[in-house]
């Protein structure tokens, strides 16, 4: 009997090994050894590190760019976060009603999200020439001014905000009609015997019984724009601007570390982000405490 | 039933205004790459080019080593596609299906792994593929994705769902665990698989961050990375073979996707995680 326990264990070590080896090499070890990095000053090139203890984590307050940094990245995510949820939201919502081609329609809604990023960054670049692009072309159609784009300090953030909204949209979408059709028919069915208007019937029953899926939502998401660098990087030519303007805290990270050289301080940047998304996380779980219905 | 009516042709015309604005680009985009340079440098921007050019595709083909691009992608995410299935479902099986101390320990660690964020883990990773020589190789480029936290709990899920009856039969047959794997599990787990490895290619597909820090020579490109240089080369002068690029970086990945869009929608549908 304790043989038997023993090759099974045996067993399960020699299944196990193939994943754990490169689970402690490329994911434990590094974990603590960005711990220690960022305690020191080092130019990832010379073989000698200089402890300073937490002088890194005191340099955060006197670096504007960082600063900066940061509340772009707020800003994305903020508006990312919200703007995908309100349009997939209501996609979901006209989708979820009788409808001719449906499936094509939902089709259409969910292309963006399979296509690579660099690709859509590339497709919009040409969309937000000034003066080539559609989009200028389209807003003169319409009677609006024209806008520099990703040419201006002023717009160039929002420019990538409107690209990833209309991509993250119908991921959100898909979700959400998941969501909607769980709900049961008769709930809808009493709101009309009680004679309850739309609005009504939006918020007392749609929103509470989708909360759930809507938290879930929002935190995959915000993980996912707090750390974006695809669109960034192609879309101001690697360099985050005009006037830092679109340099987010993992692309400030990519610089600090492979343009600047600095391992050390970006370590502490790296941390910095993770503790960022974990606070932020948490925040939003305590939240969903208050509006989050669980049946 | 005439308010109803109205309503509907509403809802549909609503519809179809939306759907344009997620469908135009991409027109935009099969277009322009069709259009000689000419064509894209003109106001009010035409829709439908003045001549077919298809030479285009040949001619960006060409511009940047896409060939290569394309066949570094293609040995990148087949590899680390099959590399995880394999290490997945064997720690799966332990999970599932083994005794052994301290093994609910282990599966939270695993959880926890998958949800450590690659910021973290992106400098001493370089670190260490450089000591390994393994920088600008495809070894450094496959090797620290060789596990998964993410797939082993996935199919971990499906392995439990399996009845024990059949391992019983198993068993009686004289089966060893790693027959029982291969001829119980995975037949069994299949879409489950198909699933995950659907995923993974498309993420791994997409990868342009990680491909960016550990090579730097024109040959190891992979093809996100290579046509995020060549954006960075060819915008406003040549956005024809630009567009043209990102068709070829698009098209495998929409195509898996159309081949197999019931099994990804499930997937997203089931597990909800994305990149």
């Amino acid at each position: 009997m304790r043989a038997s326990r023993l090759r099974e264990a045996g067993v399960a070590f020699a299944f196990l090994l193939p994943s754990l080896v490169p689970l402690v090499v490329f994911t434990l070890y590094p974990l603590a050894y960005s711990g220690y990095l960022s305690l020191t000053e080092w130019n990832l090139l010379t073989p000698t590190k200089q402890f300073v203890g937490l002088e890194n984590y005191a340099r955060f307050a006197h670096d504007p760019a960082l600063h900066r940094a940061i509340l772009n990245t707020a800003v994305y995510a903020g508006a990312v976060v919200a703007g995908g949820m309100v349009a997939g939201l209501a996609l979901a919502l006209l989708l979820n009603r009788p409808l001719w081609l449906r499936p094509l329609w939902r089709g259409v809604f969910f292309v963006p999200t399979v296509v690579p990023l660099v690709v859509l960054s590339a497709l919009w670049l040409s969309i937000y020439d000034p003066g080539f692009g559609l989009m200028n072309y389209a807003l003169r159609s319409v009677g609006l001014p024209a806008g520099q784009w990703l040419s201006s300090p002023v717009s160039a953030l929002w420019a990538i905000i409107i690209m990833m909204v209309w991509q993250t949209t119908g991921y959100n979408m898909v979700i959400l009609l998941a969501g909607l059709q769980n709900i049961p028919e008769e709930l809808y069915e009493a709101a009309r015997i009680d004679g309850a208007s739309w609005p009504r019937v939006f918020w007392r029953i749609i929103l509470p019984m989708l909360s759930p899926t809507l938290l879930f939502l929002v935190i995959v998401s915000s993980i996912q724009a707090f750390r974006v660098f695809d669109p960034i990087f192609v879309m101001s030519h690697g360099t985050g601007g005009p006037a830092n303007s679109t340099a987010t805290l993992v692309f400030y990270l990519y610089r600090q570390a492979f343009m600047f050289f600095e391992a050390g301080y970006a370590s502490a940047i790296a941390y910095l982000t993770v503790a960022i998304v974990l606070l932020f996380s948490a925040f939003q779980l305590w939240l969903a405490r208050r509006w989050v219905f669980y049946d | 039933m005439i308010r109803r009516r109205i309503g509907s042709v509403a809802v549909h015309l609503v519809v179809v205004v939306v759907a344009a604005a997620f469908f135009l680009p991409f027109l935009w985009m099969l277009l322009t790459a069709v259009k000689p340079a000419q064509d894209t440098f003109t106001y009010p921007p035409t829709w439908l080019p003045s001549t077919w050019r298809f030479e285009n595709f040949l001619e960006a083909w060409r511009k940047a080593p896409f060939a290569r691009f394309f066949l570094n992608s293609v040995v990148v995410v087949s590899s680390i596609t099959s590399i995880q299935l394999v290490t997945a479902s064997l720690a799966a099986y332990a999970f599932a299906r083994l005794r052994f101390p301290g093994k609910h320990l282990l599966f939270m660690a695993y959880l926890s792994i998958m949800m450590v964020p690659s910021q973290v883990t992106l400098i001493p990773n370089f670190i260490t593929l450089k000591h390994l020589g393994m920088l600008d190789t495809y070894w450094a480029l496959i090797v620290p994705f060789a596990a998964t936290g993410f797939g082993t709990f996935l199919i971990r899920q499906s392995f439990l769902s399996i009845p024990q009856e059949l391992f019983d039969a198993a068993t009686v047959d004289g089966a060893g665990h790693l027959r029982m794997l291969w001829q119980v599990c995975i037949p069994l787990a299949m879409p489950a698989l198909v699933t995950f490895g659907l995923l993974t290619t498309m993420w791994n597909w997409n990868e342009l961050f990680w491909p960016l820090i550990v090579t730097n020579s024109l040959e190891m490109r992979t093809m996100p990375l290579g046509l995020a240089v060549f954006t960075h080369s060819e915008q406003g002068t040549s956005w024809n073979l630009l567009m043209a690029g990102g068709i070829f970086t698009a098209m495998p990945i929409v195509l898996l996707f159309l081949a197999a869009q019931r099994y990804y929608v499930q997937g997203i549908a089931r597990v909800g995680i994305k990149g």
